[in-house]
């Protein structure tokens, strides 16, 4: 595939990651360790139906995708009602683990080599491999998860969410349900990373545990801290600038292939410190301005 | 008359508050809620807003009147990630007839407090105390209430920013709302209310009328307290 056109697909694949992380990390405060998983489970579940059943339409790959993610999200949804902030960090990392535990252990998931031979995916009568057609297909189906995601916040539902966030006690006084907005906003979140996962498949036609495993999860929480920085637009300027560092590095040749992976986690490791760093500063810039 | 209480007993887990209360709440009028702490003055609110079921008794508005009753409550319970105009909409979000009018209520009740209206866009966690009051009520406002409970207005205000509350609590009243004021600073609520209950470790020991002109003595307060 064409470098620059997979590195634009890729960078859809992301947007769509980022804004459903946004929902549960940034909107509800729960800083899930659990969305590269779901995001595998996405993946896998598009790749396990297309190699068993032969079915390639994308527009029912995708609620699929997006449905087995949801469900696979219930016990970190679970874990968000008993344990909050940091421990519950910790503990959504643990259900990380366990899933790339189970993939690189379960014959049926194709252990540690992934599954491979993954049909070509269908729109319609549309065959989706030429790099173009991926790429604008991933890029039209970003645009329409950021539409949802900008709209989603700006409903009822987005501003409740923030109010629990920021004081329970507050949010019941209003006879908001926090149960019930948590476990939501986990699962909204959670299908939003499936969705993200059958465009991968679309994509890298195979799967394998490493690319859901914590490098990734570390490139979505470094790009939506960088994209908080700078507001919603932020939602695309994150990954875009992200994947774009990285594709830089790798056309310029300025480190050698061996260790690209390497330096690129480098970068993103980094990149997350600071982010993490700059939000809280960020808010209390915010709360200043009089 | 809007709203009676009868027999009422509340309280919270194994702990009785109120016992046998018997009050009224008249329409239009500005009552007060004086007693110590602990006396079940925000037990007594919190039931008459709806938030706390009494354990018996009854809490009823006259035949054929559904008054809407909004608490202003001690906390404010403003959101501190939230912007003031976020924050006023989240005691909108399940109705929606008021979420899709929130742009004109909101104005409306700007005009009540221009304070409000000009920091719409700041954060709740940048709000002065007067100011996180002032919030607080406007959101309390949005729905039109037609009774307005406030808990402890002036708790924690500098007398300049107690004076500007209770002056809207008055304004409100003169356009026809129903407003019920639990209170500790006795002579501010003196000079506001126009009959008072006083709550004794969970009973009515006390009602008086406050007749213009015949001021009542705040010492007589103070012992019925």
């Amino acid at each position: 595939m064409n470098f620059w056109l997979s590195q634009v697909t890729l960078a859809g694949v992301y947007i769509v990651l980022v804004c459903s992380y946004d929902l549960v990390a940034g909107r509800a405060g729960l800083l899930s360790m659990g969305h590269a998983a779901l995001f595998g489970v996405g993946a896998y579940a598009t790749a396990l139906v297309m190699l068993h059943t032969n079915f390639t339409d994308i527009f029912g790959l995708i609620p699929i995708a997006a449905i087995a993610a949801a469900a696979a999200s219930v016990p970190i949804a679970a874990l968000s009602l008993r344990v909050r902030e940091e421990y519950f960090a910790v503990t959504s990392l643990g259900f990380a683990v366990a899933f790339i535990a189970a993939l690189n252990n379960m014959s049926f998931l194709g252990l540690s080599e992934g599954l491979v031979g993954i049909p070509t995916a269908t729109l319609g009568p549309v065959q989706l491999v030429a790099p173009q057609t991926v790429a604008i297909f991933t890029l039209c189906v970003a645009a329409c998860v950021l539409a949802a995601t900008l709209w989603l916040v700006r409903s009822r539902w987005g501003l409740n969410l923030e109010a629990v966030r920021d004081s329970e006690t507050g949010a019941v006084s209003f006879g908001i349900n926090p149960v019930a907005m948590r476990t939501s906003a986990v699962m909204v979140s959670g299908a939003g990373a499936g969705i993200a996962g059958a465009l991968y498949v679309v994509y890298a036609e195979f799967v394998s545990p490493d690319t859901f495993d914590l490098p990734t999860l570390a490139l979505i929480v470094a790009m939506l801290g960088l994209g908080q920085t700078i507001g919603k637009i932020g939602y695309v300027v994150g990954p875009a600038l992200l994947v774009g560092v990285s594709a830089a590095l790798e056309y310029l040749h300025l480190v050698s292939l061996t260790i690209l992976g390497p330096v690129d986690q480098i970068i993103y490791g980094l990149v997350m410190v600071f982010a993490i760093m700059f939000i809280p500063r960020r808010a209390a810039r915010e709360a200043n301005q009089s | 008359m809007t709203i009676a209480v009868e027999s009422l007993r509340a309280g919270y887990g194994s702990r009785t508050v109120l016992f046998d209360v018997d009050a009224v709440v008249r329409t239009g009028e500005i009552l007060g809620i004086f007693g110590h702490n602990g006396a079940g003055k925000t037990t007594l609110l919190r039931v008459l807003a709806g938030s706390l079921t009494p354990r018996s008794g009854s809490v009823r508005a006259a035949a054929g009147d559904q008054p809407v009753i909004r608490l202003v409550p001690q906390e404010e319970m403003v959101f501190e990630h939230l912007s003031v105009r976020e924050n006023l909409m989240v005691g909108l979000w399940n109705d929606r007839h008021a979420w899709r009018s929130a742009g004109r209520r909101i104005e409306a009740v700007c005009e009540l407090l221009p304070t409000v209206g000009q920091i719409l866009g700041r954060r709740g966690g940048a709000l002065s105390g007067g100011e996180r009051r002032q919030v607080a009520l406007a959101r309390a406002l949005l729905p039109e209430p037609d009774v307005l409970l406030v808990d402890e207005p002036s708790l924690g205000l500098s007398p300049v920013a107690v004076d500007i509350v209770m002056g809207k609590l008055r304004e409100l009243h003169a356009s026809g709302t129903t407003v019920v004021i639990v209170e500790q600073n006795l002579p501010v609520a003196l000079a506001l209310v126009e009959r008072f209950y006083v709550l004794r470790q969970g009973r009515i020991t006390h009602e008086t009328d406050v007749t213009p002109g015949q001021q009542t003595s705040l010492e007589r307060l103070y012992e019925l307290i």
